[in-house]
């Protein structure tokens, strides 16, 4: 049996009065994949995460979560699914483990009697066995977003829905998310992991999606994304006019002239074919290099906005 | 239905039997609040301070003292009475309202509700372990008035056989048994109030306002359950028939009222729970 | 389930159905019973008449509801206790529960919220207990009084129940309609209805309908509708009714310790808590006939000696001259060519307190007491 996508929706929308905040998205998260659902503050990402996870009724569309239909079934799909929606919540004049007691406590799936180790197991996982004892409110930033976490992995998941998890986290808890996602991944976890930073999601994912006001601009994997931009070849050379005439033989396009030698689009010769018909043709090659477009390059081009690289 | 569940997929995660666990949960959520252990304490303090007034108090209560007070130097068992009449108009409603009014707007006000839905606890499921804890704290407040009304009273005053209100005697363990069905029945009219207060905590993030709303509800209903010139709706008010646990004092019991306090009870109770749970089933949680 | 996903609103449906059906469940039950009982044979005026003297039962228990909705004017009367103001005898209902074994055993209880007012008699024992004083007054019945009291009809009058009951209906009938129905239901029992309707127009009273309980023959309802009017302006009935002999014990008394106890006679000057001041100003005056007899009084000059001496005696009866000046300077002001005064008009009669001391009351518009004082 294969296993079938993780979320799927169709023509999604949600609709808060004549606004749209989210329109008509179809969105496919295949199982066992790291989905990076990115897009800036305010496109959708965390609206299209509720009503994935039943919070919000959508206005048009369906969804399918884990193969079971959204809202209806929802109750059936989520002991499946670990969520952290929007930051942290807990009860503040509770320990946090007493907040994962309780939650432990509402989960109609888990065993009582395996309650204790899966507890101190999250908590281990995420660092916090130490603050376990201590109420909720003394928790820093980063300590409630890791209880979150905690809370998100009391019960085995087949899909985690993390949105934003590096919110609020120094560099060093962000390294430990992205080791977790990885390590989710590595036990065969879908993992759909919402971001308005693309830089801490980029190397995990093998997956993405980008959300621009409320559409959903692109999808696919991550390298299908990357060959949409094509990458160019630079060739530096005391003989520019020799080296463009060979790329353009080669059958790269839109090649020029730069002060120090030749670019071109590579397309689909491949890189080290340009290096060798430089050298056949006799030329010093004083430096080559292919540049691709960063992923950030690439949403800049479909958002028309950078990402928030500063927060 | 079958059909579908064939085809589906991933298979369903098979739900364990029902167990207390999230009801307890939610019990100790409420009662290791402290703002909430104080307001029981504050509860508890009325009956203990009506009857060290009535003791330290030379003379007796006249005729113009509230009602069951005269009774008291004759039987410590009317400082529970006194105490629940007392407390009756305001305490026990805003105690009841505090908690009910707190049910989902509080967890919506913290973001908690969010997970709690994502644990997932169905949402008709999550009204109900709310509700549940709503009653059990309503027979909780009830009755941690009328027992501490009745230790201070038979420490201060002593028992013996007790006076109804139609003049005659009954033994102590009648009289004992009479107070327990005005507590059960005022718990259960408190519990009515409950589900009011649970519905208005569906329609708003903010606890307070739920609590505040709750409390002006209550009030309304007393203010026009006196108004004679709108007699008509006293019928149907929540709190027309709460003053009928005196009747639970007569000798022999007038039953008619208690009977119709408790239909208006259980009335008022699944009106407002169907009504919670038509806001919440669909409603967006955003917060 | 999937219903409501689809229209989320009709789950609103749920708790408005449920309303629905709660609300109506009273009114359908009552209409299942009703509809499932046999029809009562029909019954005359004259015979329902008869049926009422020679009713008898051993014992009967029950709850009496008494309400009135006068269309008066709200009386600022002393705050707070309900039922010993007067806007609360003239508005509002009051509820009574009723036991009787035999002549010689009755039990009236007048409830009050937290409160409760009996009359128990047993045998020649008479206790009224008021648990608002923690009083019991007792009272003892002379032997040969008590039953000429109690069960003789008024004497000297016809001698069996047919010619009382026909004289009863030629002296009204000349302004009066009679007829009776079959359909009432009084505290879920069938009745007959006797149903006076006044031939003059000229009174506020519309009808007086007199239930009479199909099985007992018991007048268990006694409603007096104004003029036009759907529901009843006053209204004394049974809510519960049970004609079978109670327990013996709800006529036990012995007043609990503690308890203030007073002794007396029945017949003694002290006896009635309803007894009238004596001092009642001039023996009142009727003018017209029927329906539309007014009664023209003139009103005690001072009040001072009955309130002082009934203070404290009795709550519910407290002083109800005492706060009647200023009650009335509250009430509207009229004058006519008769002079000038206080007007209060309610749905069934309407009563006049002229400034110079005198007191015009009828069952008829204003006008009709104008009309009389003018005639004086």
């Amino acid at each position: 049996m294969t296993p079938p996508d993780a979320v799927r929706t169709v023509g999604l929308t949600k609709r808060f009065g004549s606004h749209a905040a989210v329109d008509g998205i179809d969105l496919v998260v295949p199982a066992g994949s790291v989905y990076g659902f990115l897009g800036p503050n305010g496109s959708g990402k965390t609206t299209t995460i509720r009503m994935l996870l039943g919070l919000i009724t959508p206005t048009h569309g369906e969804i399918e979560l884990l193969g079971h239909p959204v809202p209806s079934r929802v109750v059936d799909a989520l002991p499946r699914v670990g969520a952290l929606v929007e930051g942290p919540a807990f009860h503040p004049y509770l320990s946090g483990i007493d907040n994962l007691r309780r939650l432990d406590a509402a989960d109609r799936t888990a065993d009582p009697a395996t309650s204790g180790r899966r507890l101190g197991e999250a908590l281990d996982r995420v660092g916090l066995a130490a603050a376990a004892g201590k109420r909720y409110r003394a928790y820093s930033l980063g300590m409630r977003q890791r209880l979150a976490i905690a809370a998100a992995l009391l019960t085995p998941k087949d899909l985690m829905v993390l949105d934003e998890p590096t919110n609020g986290l120094d560099p060093q808890g962000t390294r430990e998310v992205r080791s977790l996602i990885a390590s989710l991944a590595d036990d065969g976890t879908t993992v759909l992991v919402s971001s308005h930073l693309l830089s801490e999601v980029e190397q995990v994912c093998t997956h993405i999606g980008v959300m621009h006001v409320g559409r959903l601009v692109t999808q696919g994997s991550a390298a299908e994304i990357r060959r949409q931009q094509e990458a160019e070849a630079w060739v530096d050379t005391d003989q520019p006019e020799q080296a463009a005439r060979v790329m353009r033989e080669l059958g790269l396009s839109d090649v020029r002239i730069t002060p120090h030698g030749a670019v071109g689009r590579l397309g689909e010769v491949a890189p080290e074919k340009v290096v060798t018909a430089c050298v056949h043709a006799g030329l010093a090659v004083t430096r080559f290099v292919v540049d691709a477009p960063t992923l950030e390059e690439i949403f800049v081009g479909l958002t028309g906005e950078g990402f928030d690289v500063s927060g | 239905m079958s059909a579908a569940d064939l085809t589906t997929p991933v298979p369903r995660v098979a739900m364990r039997r029902p167990s207390p666990r999230f009801l307890a949960s939610e019990l100790r959520l409420v009662l290791r609040r402290r703002r909430n252990m104080a307001g029981l304490v504050v509860l508890a303090a009325v009956p203990i301070f009506i009857a060290v007034a009535v003791k330290s108090t030379a003379s007796q209560p006249g005729s113009d003292a509230p009602a069951f007070f005269q009774s008291i130097t004759e039987n410590g068992l009317f400082v529970s009475l006194a105490a629940l009449t007392i407390e009756l108009g305001l305490f026990l409603p805003l105690a009841v309202a505090a908690i009910s009014g707190d049910a989902i707007a509080g967890e919506a006000n913290l973001g908690t509700l969010r997970y709690l839905l994502t644990v997932p606890v169905a949402r008709l499921r999550l009204l109900g372990i709310k509700y549940a804890a709503i009653v059990i704290f309503s027979f909780l407040a009830t009755f941690l008035i009328a027992i501490v009304g009745m230790a201070i009273g038979l420490i201060l005053f002593g028992g013996g056989d007790v006076t109804t209100l139609s003049g005659t005697q009954i033994s102590f363990a009648a009289g004992l048994g009479r107070v327990a069905l005005a507590a059960v029945y005022l718990s259960l009219a408190l519990a009515s109030l409950g589900a009011v207060g649970l519905f208005i905590s569906t329609l708003t993030e903010q606890p307070i306002a739920a609590t505040i709303a709750t409390v002006v509800f209550s009030t309304a209903s007393f203010i026009l359950d006196s108004i004679p010139q709108v007699h008509w709706l006293h019928p149907y008010l929540l709190t027309h028939h709460w003053m009928s646990f005196g009747d639970l004092l007569r000798a022999p019991i007038a039953w008619d009222g208690v009977v119709h306090g408790l239909y208006l009870a259980a009335s008022y109770g699944l009106v407002f729970f169907l009504a919670a749970w038509a806001r919440f089933a669909g409603k967006d949680v955003t917060s | 389930m999937t219903l409501f996903a689809r229209r989320p609103q009709l789950r609103w449906l749920v708790p408005l159905i449920a309303v629905a059906v709660l609300a109506s469940a009273g009114s359908v039950a009552a209409t299942i019973t009703a509809s499932a009982r046999d029809p009562l044979p029909a019954r005359s005026a004259a015979q329902l008449l008869v049926d009422v003297q020679n009713a008898r039962v051993d014992g009967l228990s029950g709850t009496v509801v008494q309400s009135a909705s006068l269309g008066l004017p709200a009386l600022p009367g002393p705050s707070g206790d309900q039922s010993s103001n007067l806007s609360s005898l003239v508005s509002g209902s009051h509820t009574l529960r009723v036991w009787a074994a035999g002549p010689e055993q009755a039990r009236i209880a007048l409830l009050g919220q937290l409160g409760e007012s009996d009359v128990v008699r047993n045998g020649s024992d008479v206790w009224i207990w008021s648990s608002r004083d923690n009083s019991a007054r007792h009272l003892k019945i002379p032997a040969d009084a008590g039953h000429s009291r109690a069960d003789t009809p008024t004497p000297g009058q016809p001698t069996t129940p047919q010619q009382a009951a026909d004289a009863a209906l030629r002296a009204i009938t000349p302004t009066t309609r009679v007829s009776t129905a079959r359909t009432a239901e009084v505290a879920g029992r069938s009745a007959y209805e006797l149903v006076l309707t006044p031939r003059d127009a000229a009174t506020l009273v519309g009808q007086v309908r007199i239930a009479v309980d199909g099985a007992t023959h018991i007048p268990t309802r006694v409603q007096v509708f104004a003029r036009g009017a759907k529901k009843p302006a006053f209204e004394v009935g049974f809510t519960s009714f049970n004609p079978s002999t109670p327990s013996s014990s709800v006529f036990r008394f012995n007043p609990p310790p503690g308890a203030k106890v007073t002794q007396g006679m029945v017949g003694g000057a002290d006896h009635s808590p309803a007894a009238r001041p004596q001092d009642a100003g001039t023996k009142p005056q009727l003018v017209g006939e029927g329906w539309t007899t007014v009664v023209k009084a003139t009103l005690p000059q001072s009040t001072e000696g009955s309130t002082g001496r009934r203070s404290g005696e009795h709550a519910d009866g407290a002083s109800p001259l005492g706060n009647l000046d200023a009650m009335v300077q509250k009430l509207p002001a009229v004058s006519g060519a008769w002079g000038s005064g206080h007007l209060l008009r309610g749905t069934l009669f309407s009563v006049l307190v002229t400034d110079d001391g005198h007191v015009v009351a009828g069952a008829v518009a204003p006008e009709r007491l104008y009309a009389a004082l003018a005639a004086k």
